[in-house]
């Protein structure tokens, strides 16, 4: 009997593995699981305030919104300025965006819709004087000042972004991290999608680099962009370098654990990052879920170059849509814009960028899968 | 009630024995790992009554033999003959060809098998065994003697 055992045990004695990757990966997939379920019930809230404010307007105002309330001969003025939606039933659909109308389905987190997180960020950056406002091309302030003011919070807190032109602020260990990652192409057009982000408005808290590209699988990257690296991050890093020659995640299935960060959550729709502290934020629309290619053309329209004619038609498309939203909320007219617009974001890259690897991932198929 | 501080410690302490249980009653390192994770997921979400459990190596076990039957019944429905088991070829394939009695033990009726890997990977007294698959001890001890057996005569 002994023999069976001392056998067994000498049999499996040569299986070597990866205990500590493997406690990272349950912690992300229950971390993960326990924000779905907050999602679920924040939902089914949603859902029933939304129901609820239907009944509410029927009674008040003898039927509920349907369809596109843009009306031949309104006024202009009062479909470029959101606010002056404030009195009208469409307020309500507009506080509480359903999934349908983000650019990933199953979305529910607070704000609905490709790059609106993007459009805050700038707004606010530009509103701080750290950002270049009057370096932008036109269409892309006309797309920001089409975009109502709201506040970006997770658990209470706030952030601050900022969003610049980057290639300054990546370190060239990021940079080189880009490249073995992306590819060197999508490394050169990853200037364009990079976006640092500030938290909390300190100065001295650690700066993140945001690289949203759709090659590989589903691929954020979290970095410290800052030229210090701290010694935990410069480890993470080399552990982050190390793991990419593998070309595969530890665990085979999940992405947070990709570059090793032990408080990294990358969600594949509403990207929560966790760094250092247990603070993090939703960035809503730079997903892989089709935000990332809209935020791309929303960074070259913020970069101070000369946009072309495809970048200002698309920009443009882009305000009419969110003044189509500001008045007639989840409309299937907007629906149908957004899509038609990321079909035309997706040929503008596809234009400037050729095709990446991942271009059988549907844009619109479920998120975080 | 095995003292038990925290999660972490028990999954450390845990993870990789629970893996190579889960290899012998699968065929593929690949599926044992997933298997494993998975069990240990779902009892890190019931943490706080799991750690007060006699033997939370158990439910986890438990836990993990059920995921095991619930992805072969669903390999069964969708008829595919060799998705991720049986001649599956993974990483582990070379360490596999030389552990030969991880195969003979394979070749084992499942209960046999069961009884065995929770008496010699997972280091359970009898009663232990007996608990978690909610039998008597004598039938712990009856499948482990005939297991035995079958071993020997497959070598023989």
């Amino acid at each position: 009997m002994d023999d069976v055992r001392d056998r067994l045990q000498d049999g499996l004695r040569a299986i070597d593995l990866d205990v500590e990757g493997a406690l990272i990966a349950v912690h992300t997939t229950a971390r993960r699981r326990a924000h779905r379920r907050r999602a679920g019930v924040i939902g089914l809230a949603l859902a029933s305030c939304v129901i609820a404010g239907a009944f509410l307007f029927s009674v008040f105002y003898g039927s509920a919104p349907s369809g596109p309330s843009i009306m031949p001969g309104a006024p202009p003025d009062r479909l470029a300025d959101p606010t002056t939606c404030a009195n009208r039933p469409c307020t309500v659909f507009r506080s509480f965006p359903v999934g349908s109308l983000s650019a990933c389905p199953t979305d529910v987190s607070p704000v609905g819709g490709f790059g609106r997180g993007a459009l805050a960020a700038g707004k606010r950056a530009a509103a701080s004087g750290s950002w270049p406002w009057d370096a932008a091309h036109p269409a892309t302030q006309a797309l920001f000042a089409s975009e109502s003011d709201y506040t970006e919070r997770l658990d209470g807190k706030p952030f601050d972004f900022s969003v610049m032109s980057i290639p300054q602020r990546v370190t060239p260990a990021v940079q080189a991290l880009v490249e073995s990652t992306c590819g060197r192409e999508l490394a050169a057009a990853s200037r364009d999608l990079v976006m640092t982000v500030r938290r909390g408005g300190d100065e001295t808290s650690l700066d993140l680099v945001f690289v949203g590209t759709r090659a590989g699988p589903r691929l954020w990257l979290a970095l410290p962009a800052a030229s210090e690296l701290s010694e935990r991050a410069q480890g993470d890093l080399a552990e982050a370098q190390r793991q990419n020659t593998r070309g595969t995640l530890p665990s085979g299935r999940e992405i947070g654990v990709l570059f090793g960060f032990p408080e990294q959550e990358v969600r594949g729709c509403s990207d929560f990052v966790e760094y250092d502290e247990p603070r993090g934020f939703c960035m809503d629309g730079w997903s892989g879920g089709g935000g990332s290619r809209e935020a791309a053309l929303l960074a070259a329209g913020i970069s101070g170059r000369t946009l072309t004619s495809q970048e200002v038609g698309i920009l443009e498309e882009m305000v009419a849509l969110q003044r189509l939203r500001a008045s007639s909320g989840a409309s299937a007219e907007a629906a149908e814009l957004e899509r038609e617009i990321s079909r035309e974001v997706d040929a503008w890259w596809e234009l400037n960028y050729g095709k990446s690897a991942d271009d059988d991932v549907p844009a619109y198929g479920p998120c975080g899968t | 009630m095995v003292s038990v501080p925290t999660f972490d410690v028990f999954f450390e302490r845990e993870y990789e024995r629970l893996v190579k249980a889960v290899y012998v009653m699968t065929s593929s390192i690949t599926e044992a790992e997933d298997v494993a994770q998975e069990a240990f997921v779902r009892c890190l979400e019931r943490w706080e009554r799991v750690r007060q459990m006699d033997s939370p190596i158990g439910y986890v076990f438990r836990t993990a033999m059920n995921l095991n039957r619930k992805r072969i019944r669903s390999i069964l429905r969708r008829r595919d003959p060799e998705p991720q088991g049986g001649a599956f070829v993974d990483g582990m394939h070379a360490v596999d060809e030389r552990i030969d009695i991880v195969r003979l033990v394979r070749d084992l009726p499942f209960a046999q098998r069961e009884a065995l890997v929770l008496t010699f990977v997972l280091g359970m007294t009898t009663d232990e065994v007996a608990a978690i698959l909610g039998i008597a001890p004598g039938s712990v001890r009856g499948r482990i003697h005939r297991a035995r057996q079958t071993l020997q005569g497959r070598e023989a």
